[in-house]
């Protein structure tokens, strides 16, 4: 029976892609502290390769005129750090003197809603949690939970009286500041690297393919890259024009973090389906949790980025990126979901290209094990 | 000087690759090649895929996916189809070009006849090729369409003696 069913195309085709993503996912767990910068360096591989290739042309070989293009890859990242960081920063740290406020206008809606709870289903929420904090009290330390407790009996701010959550805060920015030192560090490494070698290191890893496999193996990662790179081009465009459009219609509103937003919003697209929701939710939420309850406001917010999205899905979707993943949206949205609970939002992120990438492998060997 | 000359320092500047000469002075003869520098050729052919088979090995079969075409090296290989031989190639001879323009399956049956050396040209190496020089690939392009066209006006007029 099992001999039977691994002798089919199916059997054959399922028992070898299983034996691939069993590789790929050992890989991408022993690789998941660094998945972000490889990612990076992969993106910044896939836009600068041709630069690359044309200086090879130019009679250079493969190390000078990776060298060469990964020092404009610095430059051009000093350039950014430069001109954009001062921008960003300045916008954040008005963000975050916005934090208390926003923190305590979400905790005001969250009376609210218990309260609501509380008189249509007879649900007390504050009760549950703080029956469940009681809880976590005798089972822990206690520290974080009183100080939890005593602040919402209080009505005091966490950010200004949580000697935790302020520790806390401290450690993730520290933490976020290594991480970002090492991915400044690791991403021209690993682009130059992948500039200079991955070609040869590509053709010498299909090259190990047994000669009935051979053409298989490599019209398989042909169609894989083809559709990355494609989707990949696209995607940039998608995030630019994005961006563009948010920055430019948050500022004819008047909103102080405009640029924020925008930048916000164009990283977003990356997510399919989930980041444009994500995108409108943040500014409306901080927005609202700052100022007041303005009809107008949330009206503005939602209709700017909806043109982002019509514009995106009618001229550059279309055009770009149309029947590259040609998965079912449903397929994409569970993709998202699971591959974001399994590594972060560095799994959302990788959410289409890996489905794409799966489902091109088991369509190809299928067809190769079926033979007509 | 030049560059097949150059040592020291020069030589980490422009690498130089034995088999790719070869095999570019083999596709350099071929009707595909025409009017394409050799520099070229050997550029691209740096690119290419190295690849042994044994005697009676099959290169690959009727009805398989096709990735590129193949230039054979050394050694003699067979084409046949519902077992029926086609042709029997040789060194500097080569198969299989329709896969460099189309995302079909073989037509035919290439077996080794006796232990033989390819050089795979794939439509991946076309592709990374056409983006790195138009120029030569515009002129490779048309090599193509024009071994091809020939083929069918070949096909037809068979065809046509067929049905005399």
């Amino acid at each position: 029976m099992l001999q039977q069913a691994t002798s089919s195309p199916f059997g054959q085709s399922a028992l070898l892609f299983s034996a691939i993503a069993a590789v790929v996912a050992v890989i991408a767990w022993l690789f998941q502290p660094l998945i972000i910068p490889l990612i990076i360096s992969f993106v910044m591989y896939a836009l600068l390769e041709s630069y690359c290739s044309r200086l090879i042309s130019h009679g250079l070989s493969q190390t000078v005129a990776a060298c060469v293009v990964v020092v404009g890859l610095i430059i051009a990242m000093v350039a950014l750090i430069l001109i954009v960081l001062p921008v960003v920063f300045a916008q954040l740290s008005q963000l975050q003197s916005q934090l208390p406020l926003l923190w305590d206008k979400l905790m005001q809606l969250g009376q609210h809603v218990n309260v609501w709870l509380g008189t249509s289903l007879n649900i007390d929420v504050v009760n549950y949690i703080e029956t469940n904090v009681e809880t976590n009290i005798e089972a822990s330390d206690g520290i974080y939970a009183e100080h939890s407790v005593h602040n919402n009996e209080a009505g005091h701010s966490w950010l200004d009286t949580n000697p935790l959550l302020v520790e806390n805060i401290q450690v993730t920015s520290a933490s976020l500041m290594a991480h970002l030192g090492m991915a400044i560090f690791l991403i021209p490494l690993v682009t130059f690297f992948l500039l200079k070698d991955f070609r040869v290191t590509r053709n010498t890893i299909l090259g190990w393919l047994p000669n009935s496999g051979f053409e298989l193996g490599w019209l398989i990662y042909y169609r894989i890259a083809k559709q990355l790179q494609c989707y990949l081009q696209g995607l940039m465009i998608q995030s630019c024009v994005v961006a563009s459009i948010t920055i430019i219609g948050f500022y004819l509103m008047g909103l102080e973090l405009a640029f924020l937003y925008g930048l916000f919003a164009g990283l977003l697209n990356i997510i399919p389906y989930l980041g444009p929701i994500l995108a409108m939710l943040v500014p409306m939420l901080i927005e609202v949790s700052t100022g007041s309850l303005d009809v107008w406001l949330i009206s503005g917010i939602f209709s700017i980025i909806l043109l982002a999205q019509v514009i995106d899905n009618i001229v550059v979707v279309p055009s770009v990126i149309a029947g590259n993943a040609n998965l079912h949206p449903l397929f994409i949205v569970l993709g998202v979901i699971v591959f974001g609970f399994m590594f972060g939002i560095a799994g959302m992120l990788l959410a289409v290209p890996a489905l794409v990438s799966a489902k091109i492998i088991a369509t190809g060997l299928y067809c190769g094990f079926k033979r007509g | 000087m030049q560059k097949t000359e150059q040592t020291s320092w020069a030589g980490y500047f422009y690498k130089q690759n034995p088999w790719a000469k070869k095999v570019a002075g083999l596709w350099e003869r071929t009707p595909l090649f025409q009017q394409i520098p050799k520099s070229e050729i050997v550029r691209l052919a740096t690119m290419m895929h190295e690849r042994h088979y044994q005697p009676e090995e099959s290169i690959f079969n009727a009805n398989d996916l096709g990735a590129g075409a193949a230039l054979i090296i050394s050694g003699q290989v067979e084409i046949c189809t519902n077992g029926v031989t086609l042709a029997i190639l040789g060194p500097g001879d080569f198969f299989g070009e329709i896969s460099l323009v189309l995302d079909e399956r073989r037509t035919a049956d290439v077996v080794a006849v006796v232990e033989s050396e390819l050089a795979f040209f794939l439509r991946l190496d076309l592709d990374e090729w056409t983006t790195r020089v138009p120029q030569h690939a515009v002129t490779l392009t048309k090599n193509l369409a024009r071994s091809l066209a020939k083929r069918l006006q070949h096909a037809n007029k068979l065809v046509g003696d067929r049905i005399l």
